[in-house]
């Protein structure tokens, strides 16, 4: 795969999460004590079993849910306390890449795409599809380097799985974004497609040098592409380091049990 | 394991049961039709005695009357009933979009949703035959007061629908939307708007053809239209021109549907795909390709012009309508406080002829509308000729109105209830029989097969194969056109077929405004109470 096209490299802002706490009824955390900082470009992975916050976690940083405490600081700005137009343009610095894609099956692949961009043109453009040139075309060579070229006026949902995946990631590249968070990107896909869809990724925290932050089920997908893994269980960060420092001891404690992993 | 070897009655009735709930409803069921039937003075002998009256009429109906001064009159109705129609759709969609949007419970804070559902409440409560009444008294005689009923009307069911689509579709591209930070009206603009306009096209499409049937209806009075025609007609006692109009009535309704049905077809299965065009290096994304372009710009421009044409020719009174917001505060001080007296008088016993009335015309419905059904589901059809027939009875009863209907069975049985509930039951036989027949459709084939194959006679198939799986569908619909009823046949009375519409006619040519206030207050709870009964119902049953 080659670079990605015409890019103004995303500037790689420190992220740190202080404290996080999350309930969703009171009384009962889903995120219980988060601290974590990343400040360098690359994937991140984010393992752990179901329930256990991975979501919730990316969720919060991009405010899609709401943290009950705790601070989200991005290049220093709090993003747990933005509101309104403060939290739309931080928004559009932040991509993110969804399970199941998210794509306004209606519209076209590069509408679609073109989505991206709506947290900087005007509701007039969006509407009557006048983007400005610059985006279209980036939209066009993004399309060509995710490789759906062809596929630019299909409409979304006669595409696969992942080719829809690649829409979406296209999106959230268009955005300009200088942190990508995926939320089980490859959890809907088959084996040979989550490889694709987990290379493109990397690429684009490589080529942006920006920070990847992925939520990934799989274990051995995440020890191959991600430069740190985080472990979490019950609401907790109980592993951070390298792939290598990733000892079967923390799995059985992310995971609980030994069974599994024969 | 019981010791006794059992006898055959005792095994029967193991394995059928006797289901003594279904018998006891049945055994009420049948106490009830016969009680209502006879509280509504419908007598056998009534019958046969309109059926004679029936032919004579029938006979004074044709030939259709096609003189050129009637036929000249004809046109200019139903012009008018078609700029009505055309702006009342045009306005009343569009007041829709936002109201419907900001009932959206998904997309809205919660207080906002309730406000706009209070209004599109308040909307849907009244008939259109009513709240033309209102406007007429506010605005004057004419189209202006038609176009406003109408377009509450509209207004009322398009929000309702839209609240819904929205409220149905998937959140998940709204998420991805927001996460890129975009505004809320891009949201709406690139996240709802495509998931909710095909259905939204076709609602469109379908009130427009509503608003072509109602429009017949609102100048029976005094709302401007074809109905002025046809009510003078009427009281003329010139039935051979009535049929002309009530013929004219259902090609018109009819054509609204052909073009209801090719709007759909453009809007509704493709969304545009749109084309890439090279031009030099660079590429050019064209949102539609020429072919859609050219289609959507003829569309538009006809809409626009028939919208325009409609505007500038219609009717309207300026002077009526500058004082039209006094005249309205005037009318509602008349009514207030009001007379409650007439509720034991009158009113009292013209709502237990309504509710029968209602009940009575949905169960006929239901019982004329079922073989109508069976012709016009494919499945079930014996073969293309009854299902043209078939197909032919519900267009047909559907296109005219049930105040129509009830003009007509009034001059034959004479004024009363029997010929509001034969109004009521024949009006939703295209209703109920559309549904019923969609419904028996869309019956899964596979123990129909067994069925078959194990040669099974005709209506063995039907009640063991089709029944089982229509039945849910069967109660619905039942129970929705029963609802719809209720709201009718208040108005039925208007005509002279029975009810708190006599009520309110009789209130109003007396000019006791605080009496006409009351009735209204007893419909609208009527409505309300309607409303709950059914949802209920829905909730537990279905």
């Amino acid at each position: 795969m080659s670079a990605l096209p015409q890019d103004t490299p995303g500037t790689c802002r420190a992220l740190i999460i202080r404290n996080l706490v999350k309930e969703y009824r009171p009384g009962q955390p889903v995120l219980r004590d988060v601290t974590l900082t990343v400040d360098e470009p690359g994937t991140v992975a984010i393992i752990g079993p179901s329930g256990t916050g991975k979501s919730t976690l990316i969720r919060c940083i991009n405010r899609l849910v709401d943290p009950t405490s705790g601070s989200i600081l991005l290049d220093g700005v709090d993003l747990a306390r933005l509101e309104g137009q403060a939290l739309r343009q931080a928004r559009r610095r932040l991509g993110m890449v969804f399970q199941e894609y998210n794509l306004v099956e209606r519209l076209t692949v590069i509408e679609n795409v073109l989505c991206g961009r709506l947290g900087y043109v005007p509701v007039w453009r969006a509407w009557t599809r006048r983007f400005p040139e610059a985006d279209i075309a980036r939209a066009f060579s993004l399309l060509e380097q995710v490789g759906l070229g062809e596929f630019a006026t299909r409409r979304a949902d006669q595409l696969s799985g992942g080719q829809r995946q690649r829409v979406g990631i296209a999106r959230a590249v268009m955005q300009e974004p200088d942190l990508v968070l995926a939320d089980e990107p490859t959890s809907s896909l088959d084996p040979k497609t989550s490889v694709e869809i987990m290379e493109l990724l990397a690429l684009v925290g490589r080529e942006r040098n920006i920070p990847v932050l992925v939520n990934i089920h799989n274990v051995a997908l995440a020890r191959r592409f991600a430069r740190r893994i985080i472990g979490m269980s019950k609401g907790l960060i109980v592993y951070d380091g390298p792939p290598a420092g990733l000892q079967d001891a923390h799995l059985a404690e992310i995971y609980g049990g030994e069974g599994w992993m024969e | 394991m019981s010791a006794l070897p059992e006898t055959g009655a005792a095994l029967r009735g193991r394995a059928f049961p006797p289901n003594w709930p279904l018998r006891i409803g049945a055994l009420i069921f049948l106490l009830y039709v016969g009680y209502a039937a006879q509280i509504l003075d419908m007598r056998w002998e009534r019958f046969v005695l309109g059926l004679d009256n029936g032919a004579r009429f029938l006979g004074r109906m044709f030939p259709p009357n096609i003189a050129a001064d009637k036929m000249r009159l004809l046109f200019d109705g139903m012009l008018e009933s078609l700029q009505i129609a055309i702006i009342a759709t045009g306005a009343g969609v569009l007041l829709a979009l936002p109201l419907g949007l900001c009932a959206a419970r998904n997309l809205m804070p919660l207080p906002v949703t309730i406000a706009a559902r209070g209004v599109i409440a308040l909307c849907r409560t009244f008939h259109p035959v009513i709240v033309a009444i209102l406007f007429v008294k506010a605005v004057g005689f004419g189209a202006l007061a038609g176009v406003m009923a109408l377009v509450v009307a509209t207004l009322g069911f398009i929000a309702k629908l839209i609240a819904e689509a929205i409220e149905e579709m998937s959140m998940k591209p709204i998420e991805a939307l927001r996460a890129a930070g975009a505004p809320f009206l891009s949201v709406v603009v690139m996240g709802v708007v495509p998931q909710v306009l095909p259905r939204f096209i076709g609602f469109a499409a379908y009130q427009l053809d509503s608003n072509l049937r109602n429009s017949a209806l609102v100048g029976l009075v005094g709302g401007g239209g074809i109905g002025a025609t046809l009510f003078t007609a009427f009281q003329r006692f010139d039935y051979d021109f009535v049929l002309s109009i009530i013929i004219a009535i259902i090609v018109t309704v009819m054509a609204g549907e052909v073009l209801s049905a090719f709007m759909r077809r453009i809007y509704q299965d493709e969304a545009p795909s749109g084309e890439v065009v090279r031009r030099g290096a660079d590429r050019v994304w064209h949102r539609f390709t020429t072919a859609e372009r050219t289609v959507r710009l003829v569309f538009w421009a006809i809409a626009a012009l028939a919208l325009g044409w409609s505007v500038q020719t219609i009717e309207v009174i300026p002077e009526f309508l500058y004082d039209a917001p006094e005249q309205t505060v005037d009318l509602f001080g008349r009514m207030w406080p009001v007379d409650w007296s007439y509720f034991p008088k009158t009113v009292g016993a013209a709502l237990v002829e309504t509710l029968h009335t209602a009940t009575l015309g949905t169960i006929l419905a239901i019982a004329l509308a079922t073989p109508v059904a069976l012709m016009c589901a494919r499945n079930v059809s014996p073969s293309a000729w009854v299902n043209m027939v078939g197909r032919f009875i519900l267009v047909g009863t559907r296109s005219v109105h049930t105040l129509v209907w009830a003009l007509l069975f009034v001059a034959v049985f004479g004024p009363g209830a029997l010929a509001g509930v034969l109004a009521i039951a024949v009006h939703s036989i295209g209703f109920t029989g559309k549904f019923l027949a969609e419904a028996i459709e869309e019956a899964r084939a596979g123990p129909i097969e067994a069925l078959r194959a194990a040669g099974a006679p005709r209506r063995s198939v039907l009640l063991k194969g089709f029944w089982p799986q229509v039945k849910p569908a069967f109660l619905a619909v039942s129970l929705f056109r029963w609802d719809i009823n209720v709201r009718e046949s208040a108005v039925l009375g208007l005509v002279g077929a029975g009810g708190l519409g006599v009520a309110l006619q009789a209130a109003m040519d007396n000019l006791y405004w605080d009496q006409v206030g009351l009735v209204l207050i007893v419909i609208f709870v009527v409505v309300v109470i309607t409303e709950i009964v059914t949802a209920t119902i829905r909730s537990r049953v279905i």
